[in-house]
């Protein structure tokens, strides 16, 4: 059972335990807590407004001394200003105000009211619109950074011991050369991703873009290499000018144990031939190639699985980025490349 | 005073000084920086540590390198006389490591010198948290009865990090979690059961490790934020963000941690790691961390070393060098946000 989120209750928890003796110190208070402060309508700051008997119910629960951590030994540095609890007085407690109004303001700050959403902003006159708007994410917002955390892991074979292996072997009386271990996801061994800049994709920009960011956010900069590519990986990869992009192999090769995250079309949106358009052979050999090095890869396409190349459907790990996929599929287009056989 | 400087009026039950200096010579001279920890509060530091303790929420603490961050978890538990255990987070640490962990190697090994112990309690080896929430229990690995451990631990006190436990109050602890961002994404959420309702199991024996929430544990959890925290763990704990120190606090710490240097080394540090005193611009934020500046002031007192000699000038470029920063002294010593 996890505990709900921060709320007015653990307001209520510190305002009893800590018994602030001012309005700003409760504010305060409650900003640590992520919480607003309202002054209650139609009472001035500090003072007793009128409030009914369940008001004042609550009221007297709140100020009721509840047991606390214990004190350290006062010292002759200690802030003095603030008397211990056992010093405060009945009254001066009775005369503090409770707040009646508490206001969420991480929810406001997070979430703007439903009209501005739907509100379009006027445009001055002589504005250019220089960026189209933000496009929805393709993957559901709630859902993203689960499916994409799952599908940029890669097994280490760094958990439990695997006694399943173990009993073999000694039933087997064969000696243990090295301990087998059962294979954990992780991050630790980095993310490569990889994003296709062909013309296929230019509707798609914003997306890549939104990718970028998401991967980031959970991989962090250190274990996460960007580069760009045109039809397929294989032929050259690099970050800025495509002019100074390098053959994948050997000079964008991702470290061992990584994960090769492919975001393209699979050259779905480009004319069957072409020099944009990377044959199935291709991508298949760039794969095998990865396999070969332990940089597994998963390739991540805007477009459903009906519009595959057949050739590929079968023999790659793909991800469709659409708003029905969830971790779980993310998780068997990542294992299907160990059912296959591949280490 | 402004309204605004006027300190918060509240009960503190955490309630150190403005200054915590280090109370035994023996540890400084020893480099034991754990035991007896120096550390400059502000106040919302101080509010913000009895709110946790007030919600027995965990503190997530944010700030950059050398803040401050791992130190006041040491600072916190040294103030209110509680237990203290630590545990800092890789990029393979699971929120098992943190639980509880079975030692199957040394059950396999047991087991081909035909020394197995019956069942499985003896290989359990507790992990920080269970030690924060039911010591006895982390002594006798869940079941004194099944143990049969010769291990000594009797004493509830006792525990891996014995020097931080001693004389200390026995129910009560302090857990630093230390650069949880350096996890896997799922690690903090893992850890949301444990922390929320101070209780969890030990999956291989069945043992329910729990405490109550008068016995709760104070959880510090620090990040670098070199990724982004899941949400549902964020709604679930109270943030601190230890903020850049200005000229003024860096100085305060300074003296806190030398409180017999004189201002002959002192005053000279600073300013060549800040620049010449401004006092427009003191309470600014600077761009040198705490850590950075003791240490520089712990190396220049033990080496000799006087700011302006050829060494001096030498270690000073090699960290601009380090940080990017501009030459300490050209007036780039602030913070450039």
């Amino acid at each position: 059972m996890t505990r709900p989120a921060v709320s007015p209750a653990d307001l209520a928890r510190a305002l009893v335990a800590l018994r602030p003796g001012d309005d700003r110190t409760r504010a305060a208070v409650a900003r640590v807590l992520g919480l607003g402060w309202a002054e209650p309508e139609g009472e001035e700051s500090g003072g007793r407004g009128p409030r009914g008997g369940a008001g004042q119910a609550a009221d007297s629960e709140l100020r009721r001394p509840a047991p606390g951590p214990p004190r350290p030994p006062s010292g002759s540095e200690r802030d003095d200003e603030v008397p211990p609890a056992d010093e405060i007085g009945d009254e001066k407690a009775t005369d503090e105000p409770i707040p009646t109004r508490l206001v969420r303001t991480r929810s406001i700050s997070r979430r703007p009211p439903e009209w501005l959403e739907q509100a379009e902003p006027l445009a001055r006159p002589g504005d250019v619109v220089a960026t189209p708007p933000e496009l929805p994410p393709l993957l559901r917002p709630g859902r993203e950074r689960g499916i994409l955390s799952v599908a940029a892991r890669t097994g280490v074979s760094e958990g439990d011991l695997d006694l399943e292996r173990v009993i073999a072997a000694v039933a087997r009386a064969e000696p243990l050369r090295a301990v087998p271990r059962r294979s954990v996801p992780t991050l630790a061994r980095g993310v490569q991703l990889l994003l296709d800049r062909s013309d296929a994709m230019l509707p798609f920009q914003g997306d890549l873009r939104h990718l970028e960011r998401a991967v980031r956010n959970f991989v962090g900069d250190d274990a996460l290499e960007i580069l760009s590519f045109v039809a397929c990986p294989g032929r050259r990869a690099g970050s800025g000018s495509i002019r100074r992009w390098r053959p994948y192999f050997p000079d964008c090769a991702a470290p061992r144990g990584s994960r090769v995250l492919a975001v393209t079309d699979l050259g779905i949106g480009m004319p069957a031939t072409g020099p944009s358009t990377a044959a199935p052979g291709e991508w298949l050999e760039f794969a095998r190639r990865l396999e070969a090095a332990e940089t597994p890869l998963l390739v991540l396409t805007p477009y459903p699985r009906e519009r595959w190349p057949p050739a590929l459907a079968l023999s790659l790990s793909i991800l469709s980025l659409s708003r029905a996929t969830s971790a779980g599929n993310a998780a068997r287009a990542a294992r299907d490349r160990v059912s296959r056989g591949t280490p | 005073m402004t309204p605004d400087d006027a300190p918060l009026v509240y009960v503190k039950s955490f309630n150190p000084s403005r200054v915590e200096r280090r109370r035994s010579a023996e540890a400084a001279e020893t480099g034991d920086l754990r035991r007896d920890p120096v550390y400059v509060y502000t106040d919302p530091i101080v509010l913000a540590v009895n709110v946790a303790l007030a919600t027995r929420r965990p503190l997530l603490v944010r700030g950059r390198s050398g803040a401050g961050k791992s130190s006041l978890a040491r600072s916190v538990a040294h103030v209110l006389g509680w237990r203290y255990y630590e545990a800092v987070v890789t990029s393979r640490t699971q929120a098992s490591d943190l639980l509880s962990q079975v030692d199957l190697l040394r059950r396999l090994q047991d087991a081909r010198e035909g020394a197995l112990a019956e069942g499985m309690t003896p290989y359990v080896e507790p992990g920080p948290l269970w030690w924060a929430f039911a010591p006895k229990s982390a002594c006798w690995r869940g079941d004194r009865a099944e143990c049969g451990l010769e291990t000594g631990l009797e004493d509830p006190n006792q525990n891996p990090e014995a020097a931080t436990v001693e004389g200390r109050e026995p129910h009560r602890a302090v857990v630093l979690i230390d650069e949880i961002d350096k996890a896997d994404p799922d690690v903090p959420n893992n850890l949301l059961v444990p922390l929320g309702s101070f209780q969890f199991q030990v999956a291989e024996t069945g043992f329910q490790v729990a405490t109550t929430p008068e016995r709760a544990p104070l959880v510090l959890i620090t990040t670098n934020e070199e990724r982004e925290m899941p949400a549902a763990f964020l709604r679930r704990c109270i943030e601190l963000e230890i903020e850049l120190p200005t000229r003024r606090r860096l100085v305060e710490i300074g003296q806190a941690h030398f409180p017999e240097m004189d201002g002959d080394l002192l005053d000279p540090v600073t300013s060549a790691l800040l620049g010449p005193e401004d006092p427009q611009r003191e309470d600014e934020p600077v761009d040198v961390n705490p850590a950075e500046f003791v240490d520089t002031l712990r190396a220049c007192e033990g080496l000799g070393i006087q700011p302006g000699s050829a060494e001096w000038r030498a270690l000073s470029k090699a960290t601009v060098w380090k940080f990017g920063r501009d030459e300490p002294g050209a007036g780039g010593g602030r913070n450039r946000r």
